[in-house]
C-alpha cells in the first residue's frame, strides 16, 4: 500500500507538472479549424462537419415538427444538463461513454440560430450536453465564467488528488514507523477527512454554478424549450466524496479516543 | 495536579535507591521515574500495595492532597 501510494504520488506529480503543461501548450498552439457549434449527436447520426453553421432563421427542427409536439403536462421530461466543455482530442473516448450512459437529444444547438429543444425521448431521461472545442480561439468564444469553471474544476481535482495522495503516503509511512495510535497519524487522518469533505463540497458548488452559467449562456444563444422539458442540474457523482470525508472524520474521532486510551494505559503505573 | 507523590521523600527516609525500589516493587525504572515526577495518570492498587510493603509505610505517606491556588480562590 505504501509503495502503491508512493508510485501514485509521483505519477500524479508527473501528470500535473509535466504532462498537463505540455498538453496545454500543444493545444493552445494547435491550428484546428474553429467551430462554435454546440450540438448533441443523435444515435447513429454521422459526425457533422466542424464549423457547420445554421442560418439565423433556420431552426434545428422544422415548423411541422414543432407543431406536432403538444405540450403534455403529465409526461414532462427532465433534462439534466451535465454541461461539459471538452477539448476535441478527448472527444472520441468521451462520446463512447456518453452514448452508453445517456440518451442523446434530438436537437442541434447553434449560436447563430434559434435553439429548440423538443421533448426528450423518455420522461426523466438524462442528457449530456457537450460543447466540443477544437482550438483555443474556439474555447475563448465561451462566456468567461464557463471558461473559468472549466479550468478550475480539473485543476482543483488534480491538486486535491495530489495533496490527498501525499497525505495518505505520509500517513502510511507514519503507521509503519510509529504505529497508528500517534497524534501525528490522527492529525493526518483528520486532514485527509477535511480534504475529502472540501473536495465534495467544492465539486457540488462548481457543478451548480456551471449548470447555472451554461443555462444562462444557452438562453443567450437563443435556447427555446418545449414546455414538456424541465431543466435540472442533477447531482454530481464526485460530491459523494463529501460523505467519504465524513466517514474518515468519524474514524479519526474513534482513533483520537484510542490514542487517549493508549496514553492513559501507558501512564498507569 | 493537587495530588503530590512523596515517593522520593520516603525513599530518602528509608535510604533506598531508585533501582533497589524498582527491583523490590517489580516495576521498571522508567515507570518508577514517571511516578516520582508526578507524570503518572493513575496508579494500580497492587503497585501501591507493593510500594507500601517495600517502603514500610501507609498509602497516605506516599500520596498527599495539596490545594492549588485556583481551588483556594474558588472557595
Amino acid at each position: 500500500m505504501q509503495r502503491l501510494l508512493t508510485m501514485l504520488f509521483y505519477g500524479e506529480l508527473l501528470f500535473l507538472f509535466v504532462l498537463t503543461p505540455i498538453g496545454i501548450v500543444l493545444f493552445v498552439r494547435s491550428t484546428h479549424p474553429t467551430s462554435s457549434v454546440i450540438r448533441v449527436q443523435k444515435p447513429g447520426e454521422p459526425e457533422a462537419d466542424q464549423g457547420q453553421q445554421l442560418s439565423k432563421t433556420q431552426s434545428p427542427l422544422s415548423k411541422q415538427q414543432r407543431n406536432n409536439e403538444e405540450p403534455n403536462s403529465w409526461m414532462s421530461s427532465y433534462l439534466e444538463i451535465n454541461a461539459t466543455v471538452n477539448p476535441y482530442w478527448r472527444h472520441v473516448r468521451y462520446t463512447k461513454w456518453a452514448t452508453f450512459l445517456k440518451t442523446p437529444l434530438p436537437v442541434r444547438i447553434d449560436n447563430t440560430s434559434a435553439v429548440y429543444i423538443s421533448k426528450a425521448p423518455s420522461a426523466s431521461s438524462t442528457h449530456h450536453l457537450e460543447y466540443r472545442w477544437s482550438s483555443w480561439a474556439d474555447f475563448r468564444t465561451l462566456p468567461l465564467r464557463v471558461i473559468l469553471l472549466t479550468i478550475v474544476y480539473p485543476l482543483l481535482t488534480i491538486v486535491l488528488t495530489v495533496v490527498i495522495t501525499y497525505m495518505g503516503k505520509r500517513l502510511f509511512d507514519g503507521i509503519t514507523q510509529r504505529g497508528f495510535f500517534e497524534q501525528q497519524q490522527v492529525s493526518r487522518l483528520t486532514t485527509i477527512g477535511w480534504l475529502f469533505m472540501g473536495y465534495g463540497l467544492s465539486e457540488f458548488i462548481i457543478h451548480v454554478l456551471k449548470f447555472w452559467y451554461v443555462r444562462t449562456a444557452l438562453l443567450d444563444y437563443g435556447l427555446v424549450m418545449s414546455p414538456t422539458v424541465r431543466l435540472g442540474w442533477g447531482w454530481p457523482a464526485g460530491s459523494a466524496t463529501f460523505f467519504v470525508g465524513a466517514v474518515i472524520l468519524t474514524l479519526a474521532h474513534v482513533f483520537t479516543y484510542g490514542l487517549q486510551l493508549r496514553q492513559e494505559h501507558e501512564l498507569t503505573i | 495536579m493537587p495530588i503530590v507523590v512523596n515517593v522520593d521523600v520516603m525513599m530518602a527516609r528509608r535510604k533506598m535507591s531508585l533501582t533497589e525500589l524498582a527491583n523490590r516493587v517489580g516495576i521498571t525504572l522508567a515507570n518508577l521515574s514517571i511516578l516520582k515526577t508526578g507524570k503518572a495518570k493513575a496508579i494500580r492498587i497492587e503497585t501501591l500495595e507493593a510500594l507500601c510493603r517495600a517502603l514500610d509505610c501507609q498509602p497516605g505517606d506516599l500520596l498527599e492532597y495539596v490545594e492549588t491556588e485556583l481551588e483556594l480562590v474558588d472557595r
